[in-house]
């Protein structure tokens, strides 16, 4: 302590003899630190965040390594199918066209090439499916057809020796997407017979046959009214200055797009466009609330203090102590990632502290007509040791965070710790030159209302008085709380902590939504085509998985393809036929009828039995309801579109007319479907790997051919707590190598709660040990150390009772409250040891104790309001409770203690001294 | 010469002791459990997943058994299709939908396959009916105070499972547990027999849990009502007849 006393004296003398030089300094350092400043990126990947050696991290990395995983999906919703596809084909072409953005782009994927349903249509379908696709294009007039179309559904799911069953989501899928099919082939024959001359039955004939032939090529939602179209960029997610250069290029186009289609909803996602969502508002959230508590605390400010520049000057010397932080990380690390973006706010809520107790000090002995110079030796004696000791132990607890595995904690520590040094030293140093320099010379009595803070030495009069209701109190309420914080939870879903009202969110929540798919894939890499086959089926199988993608969809097993070959053969020789000028009679008309409202229960039925395998919330259900009607038994509910029905009537009403056009659209009809199916047949060898479409050969297959991606999308009902771990888990005992979003955020909040408490017992011992050398009594340390232990109980109690979860950012308030809030526990615990009056002590120090918390406050608190990111927010909100504790506690439980004589008494060589002088 | 003739005697008195003591103890359990006809009302619930309630459906199910492969049930829930009716006669089965008024014969055999899907983890060889004395061949595998614990091995080589086991309450013969065994997962499924009850005059488990382990997922049935060997409509096992 002596040592201190001497360097505070010693720091006086200085700065009053060189105060210009030290400002001159100032400035050329804040210079310097702008400067490196533009070096600093931000970073906002989870994979930068945990550990190099985490086991997944690996996998990730190397599969971004070997594949491009990033991509850039662009959504068109609209009513009019034909429309929607009209603008994607038009923003494809604008894109391939585009200079700016073309580069930027390896290939862009909205439907299967024509050339290569052509030649591979037909073989990749399963064998069974060729054997019923040769009888149900046995015939291709259209009522034949229907009618082995119905029979093809019956023998496949409703009828005689059914042999399929909808059972998992890719199930799911693919019947919403025949039932689509059947729905658009119904509505275009209804709008054939209803408007005959809108477009020439050759045209109307062709459409119907690829509906029945091919199907849908488009990513289409289960209503038909959203369309993806996939963007694979040319560069990984890793590469920031691609990133960065390309999104305005990006947003140009995007504008573009939307101007010319402004009866569409077009949006983007993707993750490269989450990662620049992110990054603005991470860029958002180390700015604006930064600048909204520094407004705060300016009006406390004026409020608290007679002299307004000396205020004035206490937040310049704050900023440049910020701004030096942000030179260093600039020299240093060169980066911000989701964790330490938060930086500024909390230095300017901690930093502002040290300038407090250093202003409200010397204002206060300016006040009392001491001059300038004597004010500020007797500030640094009554509390310049404080601070100092208070800013070492906040910023030893930051710096413990270095000791992490986390590079992301080890960062933030580094940067939060050299914040804290930085404002120290500026408050310490600058400061005081600034008030010597640029203070008032007088003290003029203010007309300003200016807080009158005596009632804390009332308050803790009143709480030494009452000590024991107090401290009964405390512990009736610290063992509530006990109770209470039991119910902690941790919130591991990384979406509930990002942005939710960027672009880029909005639409993943539509895409969510209409293809019941979550944003969060996975993904891992096989060794051989048939590794990838064996993980794809289990995969498949997962009641949390809705798609699978890897190169087994297109290449089938040895066995498998020369049994689907095998029936190709089997169709070639006994190919497809038609009879020219199929006439339409009443009798025929009349079978047409029957076999749509055949196809009608078909539909109907396969409805039915997916409520009986998936349940009634089944896409299924929903589409069937839509199209035809809703149905509960016997009962009907819900009127649909009706699509079967309204064709019928159309067929019906004007039984000649209908019968004329029929006939002409079969003569255009059946040539159109064989005309797709004959090259399809034609199919002698088994697909290589050349033969996938380039797309979609890069994104599955590695360069060099040897690694094949496996990726896996899940259900949106991973937003469910249990059913996100639960996925975590299943891909785990599926392959331990998975890795994902949802694997990483797990790990990276497993690791934080470690970290957490990790750092929490090391800041913990650091300061115990600071606090016996500083105090040099057991007893001193001892009610700090009780002090701190009770103010976390209370802080974790509260946390369920407000519904607040912990999660992977708020977990690290636990070390920071440790480190902070033990700040205003030294200042009344030493002041008090000093003066030997609590009423004294509370009015002097307690005022700068109650200014630094608020402060503190405000700046946490702006952090909880303001912050554009949940994670973020949270960890504001976490860190506002933690101060807000140990405030109330600081200025209630600490004077019930001090009634208690004999344990916080005055140091005996402060006592003898008073006594001989 | 002679010792050893002694000796292969006392063996084969002692397997022989030892395969009646199982089968004696499966034909007691048969016994209890056997009916000629039932009748019941059932709660079925299918949870997806071991970890939450995400996705769970429910089945109110009316069901009329008779003989050993012959059921009819309907539906009572879900809304979506109430009225539904499923006929099975031995490996053929019938539905009745009423929300077209047509009868399908829907999947012709597969015994592995859930019941209509409905079943959950319960697949029609699980429900099947026959006698466990019938189905399997069986041995005493271990034998303590309250259990016996008994291996059967299917007859039909069809059959979907390797192998069963069975915990059996010695004192009443009560089916506590079967573990399902198959060659490709191993310990594939368990069932649970909990809740006996006196119903209908007939001794039975109130309710049922079915845990896929491989898929980790499972199905709960509640018996609601149940009726034994009482008189049942014939018409409810006829094709032609059964959905009117």
């Amino acid at each position: 302590m002596d040592i201190l006393k001497k360097t505070g004296r010693l720091l006086t003398v200085q700065i009053i003899r060189r105060k210009w030089w030290i400002i001159g300094v100032a400035v050329l350092l804040v210079l310097l630190s702008l400067f490196f400043s533009q070096r600093i990126i931000i970073r906002t990947q989870l994979k930068d965040l945990l550990p190099e050696s985490n086991r997944r991290v690996q996998s990730y990395t190397r599969i971004t390594e070997l594949f491009t995983t990033s991509s850039i999906i662009l959504s068109f919703e609209g009513d009019d199918r034909a429309e929607i596809i009209q603008a994607a084909r038009d923003t494809r072409e604008y894109i391939e066209n585009d200079p700016g953005i073309a580069a930027f782009i390896t290939a862009i994927q909205l439907e299967l090439p024509d050339d290569f349903i052509e030649h591979w249509g037909l073989y990749m379908q399963k064998s069974d499916d060729i054997r019923r696709s040769r009888s149900l294009f046995s015939r291709l007039n259209l009522l034949p057809f229907l009618r082995a179309l119905n029979d093809n559904f019956e023998s496949s799911y409703t009828g005689d020796s059914a042999e399929e069953e909808i059972l998992t989501n890719q199930d799911e899928g693919e019947m919403v997407g025949i039932m689509s099919n059947m729905e658009r082939a119904m509505l275009l024959l209804r709008d054939y017979l209803e408007n005959p001359d809108t477009a020439s039955s050759a045209k109307k004939a062709e459409e119907l046959a690829a509906i029945f032939a091919i199907g849908d090529t488009y990513s289409f939602d289960a209503e038909g009214s959203m369309l993806l179209m996939t963007l694979v960029p040319s560069f990984s997610i890793s590469d920031y200055d691609s990133l960065l250069s390309m999104m305005p290029e990006f947003r140009r186009v995007f504008h573009e797009i939307r101007r010319r289609h402004p009866g569409l909803r077009i949006g983007y996602t993707g993750d490269l466009t989450r990662e620049f969502d992110e990054q603005a508002a991470l860029s958002f959230d180390l700015l604006v609330p930064g600048l909204i508590a520094l407004l705060l605390i300016l009006i406390l400010f004026v409020f608290s203090f007679q002299q307004v520049r000396a205020v004035l000057l206490a937040l310049v010397s704050l900023l440049v102590g910020i701004i030096l932080d942000v030179g260093i990380i600039g020299v240093t690390l060169g980066e911000l990632n989701i964790l330490t973006t938060s930086f500024a706010v909390i230095l300017i809520g901690l930093g502002i502290d040290f300038a407090i107790h250093l202003v409200s000090n010397f204002t206060d002995f300016r006040s009392r007509g001491m001059p300038e110079e004597e004010a500020l030796a007797e500030t640094f004696r009554k509390a310049g040791v404080s601070v100092l000791i208070g800013g070492i132990t906040t910023a030893i607890a930051f710096f413990m965070l270095m000791f992490s595995d986390s590079r992301a904690i080890s960062q933030f520590g580094f940067i939060a710790g050299c914040g804290i040094l930085t404002c120290l030293a500026s408050t310490l140093i600058l400061l005081p030159a600034l008030l010597l320099a640029f203070g008032a010379r007088q003290q003029r009595a203010s007309r300003r209302y200016i807080i009158d803070y005596s009632f804390l030495g009332s308050l803790g009069r009143f709480c030494q008085k009452q000590r024991i209701p107090v401290l009964a109190a405390v512990v009736i309420i610290t063992a509530i709380c006990a109770f209470s914080a039991a119910g902690n939870r941790v919130e591991y879903n990384i979406e509930n902590l990002t942005v939710t009202d960027s672009p880029s969110s909005i639409t993943e929540d539509r895409i969510r939504e209409g293809f019941n798919l979550s944003p969060q894939a996975s993904m891992t890499t096989a060794a051989s085509i048939e590794e990838a086959r064996s993980l794809s089926e289990a995969l498949k199988q997962e009641f949390l998985v809705a798609r699978v993608a890897s190169v087994a969809d297109f290449i089938p097993s040895p066995v498998e393809s020369r049994q689907r070959l095998k029936e190709l053969s089997l169709f070639r020789n006994n190919p497809p036929s038609y009879q020219q000028e199929y006439r339409y009679d009443h009798a025929r008309l009349e079978d047409l009828v029957y076999e749509i409202q055949r196809l009608e229960w078909n539909m109907i039925e396969i409805g039915d039995l997916s409520v009986t395998n998936l349940g009634e919330e089944n896409l299924i259900l929903k589409k069937r309801n839509s199209m035809i009607r809703e149905i509960f038994g016997a009962e009907v509910g819900r009127p649909g579109r009706e699509v079967f029905q309204h064709l019928i009537e159309s067929l019906e009403s004007e039984q000649e007319n209908s019968m004329r056009l029929l006939e002409r659209l079969d003569a255009d009809f059946a040539p159109a479907m064989l005309n797709l199916i004959r090259p399809m047949m034609q199919t002698e060898r088994p697909m290589e790997i050349e033969d996938i479409p380039e797309s979609y050969r890069l994104e599955l297959i590695s360069p060099e051919g040897g690694h094949f991606l496996v990726s896996i999308q899940p259900t949106k009902a991973v937003a469910n707590e249990a059913e996100f771990m639960n996925f975590d888990r299943r891909m785990k005992e599926i392959n331990p190598a998975i890795t994902g979003t949802v694997q990483m955020a797990i790990d990276w909040t497993r690791e934080m709660v470690t970290e957490s408490r990790r750092a929490s017992v090391y800041v913990f011992t650091a300061i115990m040990v600071l606090l016996l050398l500083t105090f040099r009594r057991v007893v001193p340390a001892l009610i700090s150390a009780v002090f701190l232990i009770i103010s976390l109980i209370i802080m974790f109690g509260i946390f369920p009772l407000l519904g607040i979860r912990l999660n992977l950012m708020s977990v690290l308030a636990l070390p920071m409250i440790i480190g902070m809030g033990i700040d205003y526990a030294v200042h009344i615990i030493h002041r008090y040891m000093l003066e030997g009056d609590i009423g004294t002590s509370m009015t002097w120090s307690g005022k700068a104790v109650l200014l630094s918390g608020v402060t503190t406050g405000f700046g946490f608190g702006s952090l909880a309001l303001f912050g554009s990111m949940a994670a973020i927010s949270s960890f504001g909100g976490a860190l506002f409770i933690g101060v807000m504790v140990c405030l109330v506690l600081t200025i209630t439980l600490l004077p019930a203690v001090s009634g208690f004589p004999g344990l916080l008494r005055r140091r005996q060589s402060q006592h003898n001294q008073e006594l001989t002088t | 010469m002679k010792k050893r003739k002694i000796l292969c005697a006392m063996l084969i008195c002692a397997s022989t002791l030892w395969a009646e003591t199982a089968l004696e103890i499966i034909r007691r359990v048969d016994e209890r459990q056997h009916s000629a006809t039932s009748e019941q009302k059932m709660l079925m619930r299918v949870y997806p997943s071991l970890a939450s309630d995400t996705g769970v459906r429910e089945f109110r199910i009316s069901s009329v058994s008779r003989s050993d492969d012959e059921s009819f049930m309907v539906f009572e829930e879900p809304r979506t299709i109430k009225g539904m009716k499923i006929l099975s006669r031995g490996d053929d089965r019938w539905v009745h939908f009423p929300s077209t008024g047509r009868v399908r014969k829907i999947v012709g055999e597969s015994k592995k396959q859930s019941v209509q899907g409905v079943g959950g983890d319960f697949s029609y060889e699980d429900l099947g009916g026959g006698t466990l004395e019938e189905d399997y061949r069986t041995r005493l595998l271990e034998e303590s105070e309250s259990f016996f614990i008994i291996e059967g091995i299917p007859v039909d080589s069809d059959s979907a499972y390797s192998r069963l086991v069975f915990e059996i309450e010695k004192e009443s013969y009560r089916t506590l547990k079967i573990q399902y065994h198959t060659e490709k997962e191993g310990h594939l499924k368990d069932l649970f027999f909990r809740d006996y009850t006196v119903m209908g005059g007939k001794e039975i488990a109130r309710s049922m849990e079915m845990i896929n382990r491989h898929r980790e997922r499972r199905t709960e049935v509640l018996i609601l009502e149940s009726r034994f060997d009482g008189p049942v409509d014939e018409k409810l096992f006829n094709p032609t007849r059964f959905y009117r």
